[in-house]
């Protein structure tokens, strides 16, 4: 019987290398997307003021964060298909 | 009177054609035949697809909860965006996988996957009781919602037990003759009312009451500045916990799984998760509509938050036909979620528990019968709870959100550590639910962290030691899992 790989079992042997890096890069930028809106990063857009499109700093700061997420999904999604 | 008589003909028009559509639906696929009714025989196009995701996250908490939020708590409610923006993100993993996996080995439900990598009949009874628990908790928040709506918009014609009754029959009758489809059909219709009057009255009512939505900020701001930064009337580190908890317990909910299994293919699916921040950009002006509130409706006249939505369009004046759309809208919303639910819980059952532990050679005629019986079953349970039971919409959320997390280790073993084994799987989740039920029902939490983290990580830790106390599985069995899971199916794309 082969021997149990130790350890998490992160990327497949048939993996090319072009593919691990582009899911490393993604993973990075969901993870910054993710936790811009929270404990500690978010403490820098805590403020009312500029208010932008009519909303205070705060609200429009996770606003922007929705539209980078999507902009990071959907340029995900077009350079696999 | 005669208000009152065009919203019930608005609510009654929107649930005849909800009916018809749903039921309809059920008229194309085959009939009684499981995997059908449970995932489509894995059919949905793009289009259902990304109704039936987003409808599963716009509920009556959208015009009820989110609103409320906004008016009482202020900045807490930015959460809702940065929930719903991120909430399918972790989806990209597991959803993929989950996936691929369901379509070489038929899976149609979540336990189903799990306790072929563990070879455990109690881990997937376990998993559908939980399940099955949090969905009630949840379809019953959605008939209180609807109940309620329909109470208030009609100006009391409608008494509570009817409304939430009405409404449920509806669903009901869909689910039980349509199963998947009925489903995907009604939610296109749904997600488009909603989204249309979420915009409406988002961007209508800050004008009409204060001006514009930035004189309506500026009012508040100058008023009770606190009401727009986090910090003050929420702690950083329960905003935070509870974000996070919320963004991974999202994916984690079982009926994801069963939607994930009935996708066409990958890329069906992933274009699904691509769009789906794109409802997060939809609930913006729902919280526009709480904030809206501040300053018009003096706090401590509702009764709860929650009601500040159908407080405003029945006190101020507005016309009836708006009323009356106000209150189909709310209804899309709940029954889009509690649908999707309903089915699921039932699906869950008895995939999960009954033909695991109960009658195992159940043949496909009577499995599917078995799951209509249990749709009967968990609504009448959910129904008397809305009636009977009473707490606040989004506590029960949060609440039920807490135990699904709990699954999220054993869904990143099965596909990342090839080492954890049954025993593991089964003490972490153990853990993890007593912990969180610990936390909620004492009250003791370090340093306000949500209940479903501090489960989590006991959780995880429990799954680690006695994981590599107990003996491995047979390396060829793991790594089916970790191995295939990385490997797309799909012939063409």
């Amino acid at each position: 019987m082969k021997e149990l790989p130790k350890g998490l079992y992160i990327f497949s042997e048939k993996l090319d290398d072009k593919s691990k890096s582009r899911s490393i890069f993604w993973f990075c930028y969901f993870t910054v997307c993710i936790f811009a809106t929270m404990w500690p990063i978010y403490l820098l857009a805590n403020r009312i003021y500029p208010m932008i499109l009519g909303m205070p700093f705060t609200m429009f700061w996770v606003a922007l964060w929705i539209v980078l997420l999507f902009v990071g999904t959907m340029t995900k999604f077009k350079q696999e298909y | 009177m005669s208000s009152t008589f065009i919203v019930l003909g608005i609510v009654l028009a929107y649930l005849a054609i909800v009916m018809f559509m749903g039921i309809r639906a059920g008229l194309y696929g085959k009939k009684d035949d499981m995997n059908e009714f449970v995932a489509a025989s894995g059919s949905l196009n793009g289009l259902t697809m990304y109704f039936l995701m987003g409808g599963a996250i716009f509920s009556a908490f959208a015009f009820l909860g989110g609103p409320g939020w906004a008016y009482s708590k202020g900045a807490a409610s930015f959460y809702i965006l940065a929930y719903c923006a991120a909430g399918l993100i972790p989806w990209m993993i597991w959803g993929v996988k989950a996936y691929r996996l369901g379509r070489r080995y038929n899976y149609i439900t979540q336990a189903q996957l799990v306790s072929d990598r563990y070879n455990s009949k109690a881990l997937s009874a376990i998993m559908a009781v939980v399940s099955i628990l949090a969905f009630i908790q949840y379809i019953a928040l959605q008939l209180k919602g609807m109940a309620y709506v329909l109470n208030v918009t009609t100006g009391g014609l409608i008494p509570f037990w009817l409304g939430a009754l009405i409404a449920y029959t509806v669903v009901l009758v869909y689910v039980f003759t349509s199963g998947v489809r009925g489903v995907a059909w009604t939610n296109v219709l749904q997600g488009l009312l909603m989204l249309i009057m979420a915009w409406i009255l988002g961007l209508w009512l800050p004008i009409k009451f204060h001006g514009g939505i930035t004189q309506m900020f500026e009012k508040i701001a100058a008023s009770d500045p606190a009401h727009l930064i986090i910090g003050e009337k929420i702690s950083w580190a329960t905003y935070s916990s509870g974000l996070l908890v919320s963004i991974l317990g999202f994916t984690m909910w079982p009926h994801l799984f069963m939607k994930a299994f009935a996708s066409k293919s990958e890329k069906t699916l992933k274009r699904t998760i691509a769009l789906y921040p794109t409802f997060a950009i939809f609930m913006v002006p729902v919280l526009f509509i709480g904030f809206s509130g501040i300053g018009i409706v003096e706090y401590g006249t509702l009764e709860s938050a929650d009601q500040i939505l159908p407080y405003m369009v029945t006190q101020l004046d507005l016309p009836a036909v708006l009323l009356g759309l106000v209150a189909a809208a709310t209804l899309a919303a709940a029954m889009s979620s509690s649908d999707t639910i309903t089915h699921g819980a039932a699906s869950v059952y008895t995939v999960d528990f009954h033909k695991k532990i109960i009658n195992p050679n159940i043949n496909d005629k009577n499995a599917v019968k078995v799951t209509r019986a249990a749709v009967v079953v968990f609504c009448t349970v959910a129904y008397l709870i809305a009636i009977f039971g009473g707490q606040s919409l989004v506590a029960l959320l949060l609440g039920a959100y807490g135990s699904i997390v709990q699954f999220l280790p054993i869904i990143a073993a099965t596909f990342f550590w090839p080492r954890s084994t049954k025993h593991g799987v089964v003490a972490g989740l153990a853990t993890g639910i007593v912990l969180n039920y610990y936390v909620t029902l004492s009250g003791f939490s370090f340093f306000g962290l949500h209940s479903g983290l501090v489960g989590l990580l006991g959780n995880t830790i429990v799954l680690i030691v006695v994981s590599s106390m107990t003996k491995p599985e047979s390396t060829e069995h793991v790594m089916k899992f970790v191995e295939e899971s990385q490997v797309p199916v799909d012939k063409e794309a």
